[in-house]
């Protein structure tokens, strides 16, 4: 498959604020790893998971994607084009192609806005559409297809007016309408309840097929990452430890820490008894993260080689990558 | 026997726009040393029956009707100094968020002794002794006593918070989402730890979560709540394997399973109603496939189907 | 067509104008804000007050008795009679049609200077806020400045500088009041653009000019409503004071000018209290009319207030 979006040795880092007393005493600037040399590949058409705890980078990594921040260093292409090296009006056009669902539809919204003006918003700016007509065509498509039946029901409401469903389905229009290419699903169902979520992960893949469209969906849920992508990374401390075809991976972690996550996640089976994982200490420090592999430090193989020395970044199946010295030929 | 029984519940929020029947009319009972797992969407009243049994609820809201016996007692006819004794001496809780629960200009270790101290007639010397062994025992290292809230992670908050609840070695917890917040490794760890301690100090647990998987990996026995009502009530495997109301059935239906990523999770059409004005006869039937016009009309009671396994539906036991 | 529901048909969303729509839009918000604003009985009675001094204002060439300047009306000093329900001044004019008068330019300087210093304010806030860096630096230095001077002291010297006119004193007390405003529309500023909506509007390619106009000025304005009406209470007693001390505009009769006369013509010692009590009673009852309607207006714009 044509590759859409290549990353390349992606890095972001924020530069922590300092109190009076760090400020007097030591000269050093100190930075968050957020995002520490990250590359990846998604191909046109898939659904790409990236996964991981609170704080390992994966949200950042999105941003980064569609340029919502600027990176520290490397380079991120889109169709071959880096996204970095663009200029305003360029970076404009290349907006229209790539877009962002947020997760929280109770703030990704704009309290004051109705929804026709929020779905509007992408074609005012991208001047689609001749006359106010041809705009609420488009506007009433768009409702029609992310199923805000019917849409003149919706379009003169506020965000306060409507279900976490139903706003997270607006965001959803507002994302396609400009027909992107490429979008960013940034936990688009955590806050909602339970019992609709599927409903707006069948959306989501009705829409791919619908318009052609490839994801990334970034999420902490890795049972709703195991029925939704295609592929998975796993991310630890700014770094991808693992990345493969999804069953490939759930069935079979490699890196010991995707073991011990997947370990984690809760069943909804009562009677289902798992092979015990013990799980030692806690997530590292991104400001002073531990050297060698990241992990080392919680990982109950760990060598004095995984102490010292980053492990790279290996296939070691057909499409099936890790981090870890374990699996180093 | 019982440790815990709640007969006919009711808990009504008097707002300006109406009456909230947030908990209308709900029995379950908690034996010894048991976990209880109480399940549901949020704004179904879970929540409010933890507040209830605290004796937590607060303006304008109201426990209109029931029981609610604790070792034989009455909850409810009692006077608020005998009921300081009984909660959190013999009922504690760990709240939604409770990380945040802590007061940040003070040690943890001193916040714990605060809360022995207060129900507890000892010196300080003994209770920060008690306080560092509470501590060990939740997998904390005791020389953290002395450490500020804001030097813990959130999984260790999180512990900290159960050893306060534990501090005066209740019978009961009552646990509201006490994982809601965390990652699952954080949350597989308090989780465990719960078990662990259930089994050690033979505590009984009401665990209340929106999340079944949870539910499914603690609990003993199970009831799913919808718009302020007991829906469905069984022992944990028998909900589990052989749901019967159709929002049982959805609402395990709608969880993906990474043991199955192929299974599709399915949705329920449709929101949960307003507690100020359900819907008449079964409050599920505007969302239920298989709804009569009987579902329409005639609210369904929780009936026995065998095995102690209650449904209150009316296409399930006749 | 019900302009105030929430539906359109197809045809009519697609035929009906933009005015139209901003129209249909406000007459639900303005009826939703009403819906609300009733339930306060202070706000109700704060409005109705203003109300009365706002009808006072307009028809005044229709109510008052006789003309504000008009010499010998009647017998200087004299006190409330039939004829001059106020009492008469030092060269037997009518108080009580100078008071009608009065209420007009006093209600205008305290609601154009306060409306200029909302406007100086939200501007300078939201560049400062939105912006950052050397501009906020610049700007929030500038605010500072003005907030710590003392703010009677700086008034008097402009005003002197200006020269005696009611546009002058609006000018002067917008110029000392701004910097509050600013300081608060910059902090909500700061928070509302890390708002998960504007980062959405980001990632559409909205540029500042739209975000700031657009997604941040509406969700600002709201919270600056009360703070607008409550200024204005400042504005009119700042009037009155400037007024008072002889800094006022002596083509205009208001309610501080008034004092100032009284003060000037031996008023006070003569003890002509009709003269001096009732300038001060308007003054406090509009005080009061405004301070009730921000605190509903507060109650109802911050849910935190809004209760039971």
């Amino acid at each position: 498959m044509d590759p859409l979006i290549r990353v390349e040795g992606l890095k972001k880092l924020f530069p922590v604020r300092k109190g009076l007393h760090s400020m007097i005493f030591s000269r050093k600037a100190e930075y968050v790893h957020a995002v520490d040399g990250v590359s990846f590949t998604i191909s046109k058409g898939e659904i790409f998971g990236l996964a991981g705890e609170s704080g390992c980078g994966k949200t950042t990594t999105g941003r980064l994607l569609l340029r919502l921040v600027e990176p520290t260093e490397g380079s991120v292409y889109f169709e071959g084009e880096d996204i970095f090296s663009l200029s305003g009006r360029e970076l404009m056009r290349k907006r229209r192609e790539m877009q962002m669902i947020f997760q929280d539809p109770y703030k990704s919204l704009d309290p004051k806005k109705t929804v026709k003006d929020i779905i509007n918003e992408p074609l005012s700016i991208h001047k689609i559409g001749k006359n106010r007509r041809e705009k609420l065509e488009i506007i009433y498509e768009m409702l029609e297809a992310v199923k805000l039946t019917p849409p003149e029901d919706y379009l003169f409401k506020y965000p306060h007016e409507l279900s976490g469903g139903e706003r997270q389905r607006v965001a959803i229009a507002r994302a396609i309408i400009l027909k992107p290419k490429f979008i960013v699903a940034d936990e688009p169902v955590s806050m909602l309840d339970v019992s609709i979520r599927a409903s707006i992960l069948d959306l989501m893949i009705e829409l791919k097929d619908k318009f052609n469209l490839t994801y990334l969906y970034i999420t902490h849920d890795l049972s709703v990452a195991s029925y939704l992508c295609n592929k998975l990374a796993i991310m630890y401390l700014g770094k991808l430890v693992e990345l493969g075809a999804t069953l490939d991976l759930v069935k079979d972690p490699l890196h010991p820490y995707t073991k011990m996550l997947i370990s984690a996640v809760p069943v909804p089976d009562p009677t289902y008894k798992r092979e015990e994982i013990r799980i030692r200490g806690e997530v590292g420090n991104p400001i002073n993260p531990p050297p060698g592999c990241r992990f080392h430090p919680r990982c109950p193989f760990a060598t004095d080689k995984c102490r010292e020395i980053e492990p790279d970044f290996n296939e070691v199946k057909d499409g099936h990558f890790v981090a870890c010295h374990l699996f180093q030929s | 026997m019982s440790l815990l029984e709640v007969n006919n519940l009711k808990t009504y929020f008097y707002t300006l726009r109406g009456v909230v029947r947030a908990v209308d009319g709900i029995s379950f009972h908690i034996d010894e040393g048991m976990a209880f797992g109480l399940a549901g969407e949020s704004g179904c009243g879970k929540s409010t029956t933890a507040l209830s049994i605290m004796g937590l609820i607060k303006d304008p809201g109201k426990i209109v009707d029931g029981e609610i016996v604790f070792e034989g007692e009455d909850l409810l006819k009692k006077t608020k100094e005998e009921l300081n004794q009984i909660r959190w001496k013999k009922i504690s809780m760990i709240f939604q968020g409770a990380m945040n629960a802590f007061n940040p200009v003070h040690r943890v270790g001193d916040q714990i002794v605060e809360a022995i101290l207060y129900h507890e007639n000892i010196s300080r010397e003994e209770a920060w002794e008690k306080a560092e062994k509470l501590l060990e025992m939740v997998g904390i290292d005791p020389s953290r006593a002395k450490n500020y809230p804001h030097e813990f992670s959130g999984g260790m908050k999180q512990r900290a918070m159960i050893a306060m609840a534990l501090s005066c070695n209740p019978k009961l917890v009552i646990a509201d989402e006490p994982t809601t917040a965390l990652d699952v490794i954080v949350q597989k760890q308090v989780l465990d730890l719960m078990k662990e301690l259930q089994k050690k100090l033979k505590l009984s647990i009401m665990l209340i979560s929106h999340d079944l998987s949870v539910i499914a990996q603690m609990c003993d026995s199970v009831a799913i709540m919808y718009a302020g009502k007991i829906v469905e009530y069984a022992d944990a495997i028998s909900l589990f394997k052989e749901p019967q109301h159709p929002y049982s059935k959805g609402l395990i239906n709608s969880f993906p399973n990474i043991l199955n990523p192929g299974k599709k999770p399915e949705s329920i059409p449709g929101q949960p109603p307003s507690l100020i004005n359900p819907p008449p006869g079964c409050r599920f039937h505007p969302r239920c496939p298989f709804a009569t016009d009987k579902c329409r009309e005639v609210e369904p009671h929780l009936v026995n189907i065998g095995n102690k396994h209650f449904v209150a539906c009316h296409l399930i036991g006749g | 067509m019900n302009l105030v529901s929430t539906q359109l048909k197809k045809a009519e969303s697609i035929e009906i104008s933009p005015f139209k729509e901003k129209l249909h839009l406000l007459g639900r918000s303005i009826k939703e804000f009403w819906k609300l604003y009733r339930r306060s009985k202070i706000g109700l009675i704060g409005l109705g007050m203003l109300l009365f001094f706002v009808a006072v204002a307009l028809t005044a060439p229709l109510i008052s008795p006789y003309d504000p300047w008009q010499r010998k009306t009647g017998e200087p000093f004299s006190g409330p009679s039939k004829e001059h329900p106020l009492g008469t001044d030092d060269m037997g004019r009518d108080i009580l049609s100078q008071i009608i008068w009065g209420t007009r330019i006093s209600l205008l300087v305290g609601f154009i200077a306060s409306l200029s210093a909302t406007l100086i304010g939200v501007t300078v806030g939201m560049i400062s806020g939105y912006f950052g860096g050397t501009i906020d630096n610049i700007l929030m230095g500038l605010t500072d400045i003005i907030l710590i001077l003392p703010t009677i002291p700086l008034m008097i010297v402009i005003a002197a500088y200006l020269g005696q006119s009611i546009w002058n004193l609006a000018l002067v007390i917008a110029i000392v009041s701004w910097p509050s405003t600013a300081r608060i529309v910059r902090s909500q500023t700061l928070s509302l653009k890390e708002e998960a909506f504007v980062e959405a509007a980001r990632s559409i390619g909205a540029g500042h000019i739209r975000i700031i106009v657009s997604h941040i000025l509406p969700n600002v304005l709201p919270i600056i409503l009360a703070n607008t009406v409550l200024r204005m209470v400042g504005a009119i007693i700042s009037e009155a004071g400037l007024s008072f001390l002889g800094l006022g505009d002596p083509t205009h009769q208001s309610w501080g000018m008034i004092l100032y006369y009284a003060q000037v013509a031996g008023g006070f010692i003569r003890g002509a209290w009709w003269w001096i009590v009732t300038p001060g009673v308007c003054i406090t009852l509009v005080g009061v009319s405004l301070t009730f309607i921000g605190y509903a207006l507060d109650e109802i714009i911050n849910p935190r207030l809004r209760q039971r």
